[in-house]
């Protein structure tokens, strides 16, 4: 059984709605919470989703695993068991949606602490965490990286979260170098596909990515680099500087 | 875009690092606590301890190849249970898992516990000066009894806090190990015998109001004791005839095994040998270095005999001998004689404990993952793989674990039935379940091709041959060797075959355990529908 982009989306606001009405911080992230930052539907970005992703707080896990059994879902057990402290999966009774649960942390090639951001939107992470959560994929797919380009086309960045909060992602990467050197890497992967002869977006769109990305290099420039940080530059990538993700089939 | 990647599944960033397993598997054969315990108890043997241990590791080496292959074929929470159930099939695989990974771990934590009371309770308790408490803990059946319990406790907790605290927890308890260990060796190398005596004697004394002459008089109980092991040499087949005993402390790189579908990249054979093996390596070239250093300061016939005073006192052989001194010859202990500094001896007794706390998790936490993956098969209440809701405790498989435990540990700790002489039985049922994965693991390639053909490890051959099988059939002759001197024991060296009711009683008990739980099962299952053999015939998924 396959689902529209419209029934995801609505199977999407309905668990965060309804998780908010039992006073569970939930929030999307993922392709889907991407989709949902969209100005228009652009034709260059369209994509399948397969998913629905979200976080909840780590204080309110044992709520959560309630509530999903509520909303009509049931666990992956063993899935769960061994990893639920960090990561969970569950699947809608009687379709194969499958819901895949990120705890406290967004943990992947890099750590992003979601634990106290969830407030800042209604229905998905804020958008600096979720431009992150894109952009910190070393082996990054072309999926990920629409979804990075289109972040960047459809959210002015600024020094809030209505924006993409560039005093955000710069707290973020000037603790970690790893990921300031992940993300680097990707939005230059992102300035090589709009700058494509062949890229579908118009002039003023890749003008548009193209000025907020170099508004990002530019805050990580500027940003403060602890000692710790500076040193690691220092080493660079000859030691690894990420986790490895394996593909975990089920 | 020829530098984008494609992706097909859930990612993943698994609990463990390969860092975590090499340190849970260099725990796993912890020198300060399973290699002194047992090195301690060898004092009777006439072949080297040196020979013995490079001999030893050598062999194992061909284990951890086998281990590694299996886990880079099938990485999978459970491990043994996981690939004999489906290799060998699921009677074999239900039975040999769950009595090496789970039953005879009861009789572990007793062994867990006499080593918490002589490694961490009496040199904690007597460098603060409780003397009393320290005796009580060292002499009593009941403080080798609260001990047990304390232990039970203790790794509760540790189970409940889970996977990646517990990491934190050895992480921490193996750099200041190491730490405690370095300064243990240089008191030891910068010693000397005479200045060891005089401050063996001294302390004894003061610390715990032993009669003057202690060292002399250990001399002559462990003499009385027929204490004899040499350092080195003493001819191969005596060398041989050590290595059983001394496996009690190194058969074990591969604990982690059952734990490697929470590890990252376990696809990766190489560098699961490296994790193991590595492990393997320093441990084996520790024990040399330290066993060197005691020769140098506290000497190693010394040594042997204090072991030999103790043992043979505490297992029962002369009652009357009491030990001239009277806690367990510890040597971090002892190489804190060798210092008047008591913030160095409060330090070096501290962080040796350590040893002790980064390696308990060990005694259930393996086993928590074979009870989980039958209990996915259906083998055992889906109840024991649920986890408590307020808590995140598996509540139902400890107990499984610590309720059995605190029976045996008052058996042992209080020798009903003869049980204190079972100690080697913790490592004969878990050869025979280690028999059972190496048996799975030589005939892998030729029962399930298509699954070892996919596998990283279909590359590695020798002559022809795959390396799983060969390094299987070489492991596989070491612990038929092991199984031969432990039950049929021709030269009365083990205390545990065919000569010791008690503990064949013991161990057949276990197995009819679990042949019971898993007919029981597999006949309840079918009334209800569910086919076992069908669900075990397919690999679990990950």
């Amino acid at each position: 059984m396959t689902f529209t982009q419209q029934e995801l989306l609505a199977e999407l606001h309905r668990l965060v709605q309804t998780a908010e009405t039992k006073g569970i911080q939930l929030r999307a992230i993922g392709g889907l919470a991407v989709r949902l930052h969209y100005a228009d539907d652009h034709p260059a970005f369209k994509r399948d989703y397969p998913d629905l992703d979200f976080v909840v707080v780590r204080k309110q896990r044992r709520e959560f695993e309630a509530f999903m059994a509520e909303a009509g879902y049931s666990p992956n057990k063993q899935f769960n068991l061994l990893n639920g402290a960090h990561r969970q999966i569950y699947f809608q009774n009687g379709s194969e949606l499958k819901v895949d649960i990120f705890v406290g942390d967004f943990e992947m090639c890099h750590k992003i602490s979601l634990e106290d951001r969830l407030t800042a939107d209604p229905l998905t992470i804020p958008l600096a965490e979720l431009l992150l959560s894109k952009a910190q994929v070393v082996e990054i797919n072309r999926k990920d990286l629409l979804d990075l380009t289109s972040l960047l086309l459809f959210n002015a960045t600024g020094d809030d979260d209505s924006r993409i909060n560039l005093t955000q992602l710069a707290r973020l990467c000037s603790a970690d170098w790893g990921l300031y050197k992940t993300v680097s890497i990707n939005l230059g992967r992102v300035a090589d596909l709009v700058s494509k002869a062949d890229s579908p977006l118009t002039d003023s769109e890749r003008a548009a990515i193209l000025a907020r990305s170099q508004e990002i290099l530019k805050t990580f420039e500027s940003m403060p680099k602890p000692l710790a940080w500076q040193i690691r530059d220092r080493v660079g990538t000859r030691v690894k500087w990420y986790e490895e993700v394996e593909e975990v089939a089920r | 875009m020829s530098d984008l990647f494609v992706r097909k599944a859930t990612g993943l960033v698994r609990s463990w690092s390969v860092f975590d397993a090499f340190v849970y598997a260099l725990f796993s054969i912890n020198l300060i606590t399973l290699g002194l315990y047992s090195f301690s108890q060898m004092y009777y043997f006439s072949g080297g301890m040196i020979d013995a241990l490079i001999i030893a590791a050598i062999f194992i080496f061909f284990e951890v190849v086998v281990y590694s292959a299996l886990i880079a074929v099938m990485p999978r929470s459970g491990g043994d249970y996981v690939w004999q159930s489906r290799i060998l099939g699921g009677a074999v695989g239900f039975i040999l898992a769950v009595t090496g990974w789970w039953f005879i771990l009861w009789l572990w934590v007793p062994l867990y516990g006499d080593m918490f009371r002589h490694i961490v309770l009496v040199p904690i308790l007597s460098v603060f000066g409780a003397k009393d408490l320290a005796l009580w803990f060292a002499g009593t059946q009941k403080g080798a009894f609260t001990a047990s319990v304390l232990t039970i406790t203790i790794v509760s907790i540790f189970i409940a806090l889970g996977m990646k605290t517990y990491a934190r927890i050895q992480k921490v308890s193996f750099y200041g190990g190491m730490l405690g260990l370095l300064i243990v060796i240089i008191l030891l190398l910068t010693g000397n015998p005479e200045s060891f005596k005089t401050a063996f004697d001294a302390n004894a004394t003061a610390m715990f109001g032993a009669a003057p002459g202690a060292y002399d008089a250990t001399v002559q109980l462990g003499t009385d004791a027929g204490a004899a092991t040499p350092f080195s040499g003493g001819g191969l087949a005596a060398v041989f005839l050590v290595i059983p005993y001394l496996v009690f402390f190194n058969l074990w790189p591969n604990w982690g095994a059952t734990l490697y579908g929470e590890v990252r990249g376990a696809t990766d054979f190489k560098r699961n040998i490296s994790g193991m093996g590595w492990a393997l390596g320093i441990t084996t070239l520790l024990g040399i270095v330290l066993l060197f250093a005691i020769k140098k300061t506290i000497g190693w016939d010394f040594y042997v005999q204090a072991g030999g005073a103790w043992w043979n006192y505490a297992w029962g052989f002369a009652p009357d001998a009491t030990p001239a001194f009277p806690v367990w010859p510890y040597p971090a202990l002892l190489a804190s004689f060798l210092t008047n500094s008591s913030i160095l001896r409060i330090l070096v007794v501290v962080l040796m404990s350590l040893w002790w706390f980064g390696w308990s998790g060990t005694v259930f936490l393996s086993s928590t993952r074979v009870i989980f993956a039958a209990a996915f098969d259906r083998l055992l209440p889906e109840k024991v793989a649920e986890v408590d809701e307020r808590t995140g405790t598996p509540i139902w498989a400890l107990l499984l674990m610590v309720v059995p435990s605190v029976v045996v540990a008052y058996m042992f700790n209080f020798n009903i039935a003869n049980f204190a002489s079972l100690t080697l039985c913790s490592t004969l049922v878990i050869a025979v379940t280690y028999l059972g994965t190496t048996i799975a693991a030589i005939i892998l390639p030729y029962k399930k091709p298509d699954l070892y053909k996919a596998s990283p490890i279909a590359k590695y051959n020798i002559f022809g041959i795959p390396l799983i099988t060969v390094a299987g059939l070489i492991f596989g002759g070491f612990l038929v060797f092991l199984l031969y001197q432990w039950l049929i024991d021709p030269n009365a060296l083990y205390g545990i075959g065919i000569k010791n009711t008690s503990s064949i009683i013991y161990m057949l008990a276990n197995y009819a355990l679990a042949a019971i739980i898993y007919f029981g099962f597999k006949a309840y299952r079918k009334n209800k529908g569910i086919d076992l053999d069908k669900v075990q015939s397919e690999i679990p998924v990950e």
